[in-house]
């Protein structure tokens, strides 16, 4: 856990209240029927969990390390977002080795 | 009707989780269906707790549900799948969900009793292309933009282009009974549909099988087009598709008023001249896009027209229009603000305010050409009235020989959220009203959802008791969709 990252939640939450053009970009066979892939789902939970609201459980922690469809979007988003990027600082921050 | 002020019941993420327990039934979906297939894990179901409705969006970035966490997420990868999934659903009395890409703006996608979400995107396949006939078969969970690029890769196109190509399903489209860019030539989804496969509430598979039409009673594809999932899931859809156009050429024109407007474009549909992009800014509109630029300078109204088609056939009734616009006192324009309209045609333009914690919405209405300067104009006051710091734009988009439909934003500015909503909500009202009260429709293209459920007796009249009779005929138990298309909630409520 690294607890002197500092988190830029305002690119979090840019993303997680943007409707996400970017999610034409992933592949239909790369993770179908899961919502919780997309940049703009990612985000939201790594907000909740910087917020304090969602806790650093290992369930979570799988859900942001899921992040194989999203790597899809970083090239495409209209406001140079890398939110790959920001959720494994989420990660790095938030949840400790055996989060 | 539900108190403007508090639509509906949202709370804080951590109270909500703190009193979740898992159903009991989960485990018997997942020994269905298999373990891949169904998540109910909190972090899961905090993201399917929203749809894009601006009071979503207010929600979630204070970190509290807009009104209720699913009480699982399940994704059938098949049609077959799809009806074990719906006839489990029905065995246990578990209220479903159907949830594309959760796109739409009135919480049409947005749990609000525990619903069993049924997410669709798993089936995205194409089921057949048939171009002698021009139609392309699709399940429903297919994404928009991914449909046409496949679609421009073989020289053919939908002619769908909402603002949420690439952010929507197939399915999402005809649900909400949707509306795209290029409507005025291609038509609304309605008219592309031409048949469909949707699983019942009982679980059984409704064909209407695609065919240019038929004279054999009511048409059943139209009342599934629009219905938000109230009736029964689509499974697969039937779209008309045409063959890429050859040309597309813009008119951008710059108009006194919006008189002289609403005349070009009434005209220009009357004409029998089919643009394939309308689009009439307010002054306000204008500026923003434009301002200050020659000659809109001195000539306020903006409008963006594009024809598709041939090469000759676009270029003739670009012709005709600006031959009926000239009459209207417009000059023509550089094609800029086309081109820069193209560039964020598929963009949300209030992203840029959600997260400044504004409070963006926007509402779209129908209204009849004799009618809209006087509804408008009503707008306008009301918005005023609501509050002084209000940015209130307005364009006309989706024209017809009768009418257009008025697309309209509004944003205030910072302030505490139990001020903001009233307002916004409060200031819908009265758009509704007004445009009943001018013989206009409550809703073009947004469809009804839970937002607008309450204005469904005021707009359909005795129409809403049929649709509820077939609804308490097809899902006797009110497990599909509930809340939904001004339909009770399970608790009985509208």
């Amino acid at each position: 856990m690294n607890d002197t990252l500092v988190i830029n939640t305002s690119a979090l939450k840019h993303c997680a209240c943007c409707p996400a053009p970017c999610r034409s970009a992933i592949p239909a066979a790369v993770s179908p029927g899961n919502e919780a892939v997309i940049p703009s789902a990612l985000a939201m939970v790594s907000l909740a969990v910087v917020g304090g609201a969602l806790p650093p459980t290992p369930a979570t922690r799988s859900l942001l390390e899921n992040t194989a469809a999203a790597s899809y979007c970083v090239a495409v988003c209209p406001y140079g977002h890398d939110i790959v990027g920001l959720v494994r600082q989420v990660i790095d921050r938030y949840f400790g080795v055996n989060g | 009707m539900p108190s403007l002020s508090t639509p509906l019941a949202s709370r804080a993420l951590e109270e909500v989780l703190a009193a979740r327990q898992s159903p009991s039934w989960v485990p018997a979906l997942r020994a269905l269906v298999g373990d891949q297939a169904v998540r109910d894990d909190p972090a899961a179901l905090w993201v399917y707790s929203r749809d894009r409705s601006p009071f979503a969006v207010f929600n979630v970035r204070r970190l509290r549900i807009p009104a209720s966490l699913p009480s699982a997420v399940v994704s059938p990868t098949s049609v077959e799948e799809l009806q074990q999934v719906v006839r489990f659903a029905r065995e246990h009395g578990i209220a479903v969900l159907p949830f594309g890409a959760g796109s739409g703006v009135l919480g049409a996608a947005m749990p609000v009793s525990g619903e069993l979400i049924l997410d669709l995107k798993a089936l995205n396949h194409i089921v057949a292309f048939e171009p002698i006939d021009g139609l392309v078969t699709v399940q429903a969970g297919l994404n928009g933009a991914q449909l046409e690029a496949w679609l421009d890769e073989r020289g053919w196109t939908t002619g769908h282009h909402p603002q949420s190509l690439h952010m929507s399903t197939v399915g999402g489209w005809v649900a909400c009974r949707g509306a795209g860019q290029s409507s005025s030539r291609y038509g609304k989804i309605e008219d592309m549909v031409q048949g469909c496969t949707v699983v019942l509430p009982d679980s059984r598979l409704l064909e209407v099988r695609p065919v240019s039409r038929r004279s054999v009673g009511p048409s059943l594809k139209d009342l599934f087009v629009g219905s938000e999932g109230t009736l029964g899931v689509l499974a697969t859809v039937t779209l008309r598709v045409w063959p890429k156009p050859q040309a597309k050429l813009p008119l951008v024109l710059a108009l006194d008023d919006l008189d002289a407007g609403f005349s070009t474009l009434r005209q220009i549909m009357q004409a029998e001249l089919r643009p394939a992009v309308v689009r009439l800014y307010d002054a306000h509109e204008t500026a923003h896009r434009v301002g200050g630029r020659e000659p809109f300078d001195r000539k306020p109204i903006m409008a963006i027209l594009e024809y598709a088609g041939s090469a000759s056939l676009a270029a003739l009734e670009r012709d005709l229009s600006w031959q009926i616009a000239r009459s209207h006192g417009a000059v023509t324009a550089a094609d800029t603000p086309y081109l820069e309209w193209l560039k964020t045609r598929y963009l949300s333009g209030s992203v840029q305010y959600q997260v400044r914690d504004w409070y963006a919405d926007t509402i779209e209405v129908t209204g009849r050409w004799s009618t809209l300067p006087n509804m408008h104009r009503e707008f306008v006051a009301a918005a005023r009235a609501a509050h002084p710091q209000i940015d209130f734009g307005a364009h006309w988009s989706h024209a017809y020989p009768e009418g257009a439909c008025e697309y309209m934003t509004m944003c205030l500015p910072p302030m505490p959220e139990d001020e903001a909503i009233p307002l916004l909500f409060g200031l819908a009202d009265q758009i509704q009203d007004i445009a009943l009260r001018n013989g206009g429709a409550i809703s073009h293209h947004h469809g009804i959802g839970i937002l607008r459920g309450y204005k469904l007796l005021d707009e359909l009249g005795l129409g809403v008791e049929i649709l509820q009779a077939i609804k308490d005929h097809l899902d006797p138990q009110g497990l599909f969709a509930p809340g939904k298309l001004g339909m009770p909630d399970r608790g009985g409520q509208r």
